[in-house]
């Protein structure tokens, strides 16, 4: 007896780790602490992947709290939240909450499904304080139960007897199939955060580029692999309307062709676990100028130490770029931009002067193509041509995060439409009325609602009996 | 065509109906004040749609980039998730609570939300991101029903102590509503959020999201994940529910009146 209480008593540091990774309370206060985390990385500026390799010259470049205390905000990963230790750590540990709350819930549905034998260790799924209406019947004990097992039965209800309990008590059991959507559940959000983790921790994102028709540029860490631009141009949408730009390339390795394929919008390029996309595009403009003598006017653009005579080239860097060309004997600013066209031509490029501020001038043009401007007895002639924006990244398993994701909502629409239901029914003798039954219902959203509605039927069928 | 600010303010008289009527139905005062309730509230939901509409003439097409627009479509869920709920699925109703809140956004949604817009954007949006949108306001329509019928049940307990003899929507009720809407907002905010990460995905290569909105809609995600596990506390569970639900609708509304950064969102 002293060695049975002994052992009951003892301390095993493994099944205490699993209860409190089990406990409800735990996932709660790390969604929470994910959620905090999520909405700190939207209020508090987020270092660029770009800077991973110098992260002091991001830094420089803040102001206020966040340039004074900037070190130790960077050493404590809050500009990168989502790359920090301890947000990876709450993800690991929401992992193992996951993993814990599966194995629970798949050992439940297998006992239902498997219709196993109920006994007092198998209802810790009900919780210390479970959801529960109590009932005094004016009927013996016996007639009592089965009076609402006859009910229950009419609902659709199964009843198994709890063995080893010293009151009369059964579980019913209604859609006990559906159970099976809590493990799903579970473990699709846990396959989604591995396959993330897994993702992040073996994947790579190589720098974006602007290459022409023709051009090769190297990928990958080691640059086993190529790509080359063949064209990049409009297709169009079976009509006369542009619907998006795409370009063709080529996969080489080495100076072997291993594929040719088409990137786009939405559209990637795939080879050896490897994904080409395109981004977006950008103008390339070829400008020359002439004066009133038609003398070739010297342009010279930025980033160029030296002026050029006669024609200058000008790249954006991005859509939003707004780059300047500087006429230096006329001393005249140009600034080029490419503006969303809202009547339905696509997109243009706009040519303007820049007066004393760099918002107020005119606007000397806007071009939908190849053309010409003219300002003081100036003529500039505007080459316009667009270059994609390629990347490359490897990112093994992020499909299956996604699949993960889509697998829990799939589980957790099908438990709502099709709940399952799951009592466990207690009955005693009582003082003042003959017998007294405790139906409780697992803990859950609506638990509360549906086991008082249940109740309320079993009332008026009683009624209506009586 | 009436301007939308006219629809809205139409929508809120009728709201304002729905919540006198229910206020009268509450304090037991004889009269059909349900069918008021039921026929206010579904002519202020048409209402709130040919505001919508009108909404996206002035702005040049239907886009979920576009805040007034935006703020307008999630009143809308909200009142038709609402009754859809209340009515054809049998749960509770949040009372004239549902009513005064839709009030509010409508307001805010015609007046001081389309005041600040920036207007004209005429980017041709992708259907998969109206899609997100659609799916996200679907969502946040249910936070914020379910938010209604969490401050009911958080009020219901200091009016009954009043002994003002009014009849409150029953708590079993106001559970099932704060439930239902709870799963459906979770159904529909997770579906929104795997369409953005799939566009984000495709377009980027990126396996999240540099939108401060979808980042505020992930946010609401998870409060709302841990309202749904309140529900398996030993103790208090329903205030719990309720509490967090409140917190998740406050964050979808500050992801909707966030600006718009279309470069963010792959477009």
């Amino acid at each position: 007896m002293a060695e049975e209480t002994e052992r009951a008593s003892r301390f095993e540091p493994l099944s205490a780790l699993w209860r409190v990774l089990a406990a409800p309370q735990t996932l709660l206060i790390l969604a929470g602490l994910l959620a905090l985390a999520l909405a700190a990385s939207s209020v508090i500026p987020q270092m660029p992947a770009s800077y991973a390799s110098d992260p002091q010259a991001w830094l420089a470049m803040q102001a206020g709290v966040w340039a004074q205390a900037g070190d130790i905000f960077h050493l404590l990963g809050i500009f990168n939240i989502a790359g920090s230790f301890w947000f990876r750590a709450f993800l690991a540990l929401a992992g193992l909450c996951l993993f814990v709350r599966m194995g629970d819930s798949l050992e439940l549905a297998w006992r239902v499904t498997r219709r196993e034998p109920w006994t007092r260790a198998s209802l810790a799924a009900w919780g210390p304080h479970p959801p529960r209406v109590q009932l005094s019947l004016p009927t013996p004990l016996e007639g009592a139960m089965e009076r609402l097992g006859t009910f229950l039965a009419r609902q659709g209800y199964a009843t198994r007897t709890v063995s080893d309990l010293p009151v009369p008590a059964v579980v019913a059991i209604r859609r006990g199939l559906v159970l099976w959507t809590r493990p799903l559940a579970y473990g699709s959000l846990l396959l989604a955060l591995v396959s993330l983790t897994v993702a992040s921790a073996w994947g790579w994102q190589g720098e974006s580029w602007h290459p022409r028709e023709g051009e090769r540029h190297a990928i990958g860490p080691d640059e086993t692999y190529s790509v080359r631009l063949d064209s990049f141009g409009v297709v169009l949408d079976g009509g006369e309307q542009p619907s998006e730009y795409a370009s063709t390339v080529t996969w080489l390795e080495g100076d072997t062709v291993v594929r040719q394929g088409m990137v786009g919008a939405g559209q990637a390029s795939a080879y050896a676990g490897i994904t080409l996309r395109q981004l977006g595009y950008v103008p390339v403009v070829r400008m020359r100028g002439w004066d009133g003598d038609d003398q070739p006017l010297m342009l010279e653009t930025e980033g160029d130490v030296l002026s050029m005579t006669g024609e200058a080239e000008i790249r954006f860097d991005s859509a939003a770029d707004a780059p300047l060309v500087l006429v230096p004997n006329e001393d005249l600013f140009l600034m080029l931009s490419f503006e969303q066209d809202c009547e339905g031509r696509g997109q243009a490029l706009q040519v303007r002067r820049i007066g004393e501020g760099i918002d107020d001038g005119e606007v000397l043009g806007i071009l939908h193509e190849s053309g010409s401007v003219a300002v003081d007895g100036l003529r500039f002639e505007l080459d316009l041509a667009f270059t994609p924006i390629l990347r490359v990244d490897y990112h093994p398993a992020a499909g299956l995060a996604l699949i993960g994701v889509g697998l829990f909502l799939i589980a957790l629409v099908v438990g709502w439409l099709i709940a399952p239901r799951l009592l466990w029914i207690a009955a005693a003798e009582g003082q003042e009325h003959p017998s007294l039954v405790w139906v409780m219902a697992l803990p859950g959203a609506g638990a509360q609602s549906w086991l008082s509605h249940l109740v309320k039927l079993f009332r008026e069928a009683l009624h209506d009996d009586a | 065509m009436m301007t939308p600010e006219i629809w809205v303010v139409i929508a809120a008289v009728l709201l304002g109906l729905a919540a006198v009527s229910g206020g009268l139905e509450m304090a037991v005062l004889r009269g059909r004040w349900e069918a008021v309730v039921l026929a206010s509230r579904v002519a202020a939901l048409a209402a709130l749609i040919v505001a919508l509409v009108a909404a996206a003439i002035v702005h040049g097409q239907w886009s979920a980039a576009d805040p007034r627009q935006a703020m307008l479509g999630l009143v809308a869920a909200m009142l038709a998730i609402h009754l859809l709920l209340a009515w054809r699925l049998g749960a509770g109703t949040a009372g004239p609570l549902m009513d005064l809140a839709a009030i509010v956004l409508s307001l805010v949604s015609a007046f001081v939300v389309g005041a600040g817009s920036s207007g004209f954007i005429c980017v041709q949006l992708p259907a998969l991101y109206q899609a997100q949108w659609i799916l996200l306001s679907v969502g946040g329509g249910s936070l914020l029903v379910a938010a209604c019928a969490g401050l009911m049940l958080l009020l219901r307990k200091g009016l009954l102590s009043r002994d003002w003899d009014l009849a409150l929507p029953g708590w079993s009720p106001l559970y099932g509503l704060l439930a239902q809407a709870t799963v459906l907002a979770l159904a529909a905010l997770g579906s929104g959020l795997v369409i953005g990460f799939w566009w984000a995905w495709r377009t980027r290569g990126t396996l999240g999201t540099d939108s401060a909105r979808e980042v505020w809609m992930a946010v609401a995600w998870l409060i709302t994940a841990m309202s749904l596990l309140a529900w398996q506390l030993d103790t208090r569970r329903s205030r719990w529910a309720a509490a967090l639900v409140l917190v998740a609708a406050t964050a979808v509304l500050i992801g909707l009146l966030l600006p718009v950064d279309l470069p963010a969102a792959g477009i």
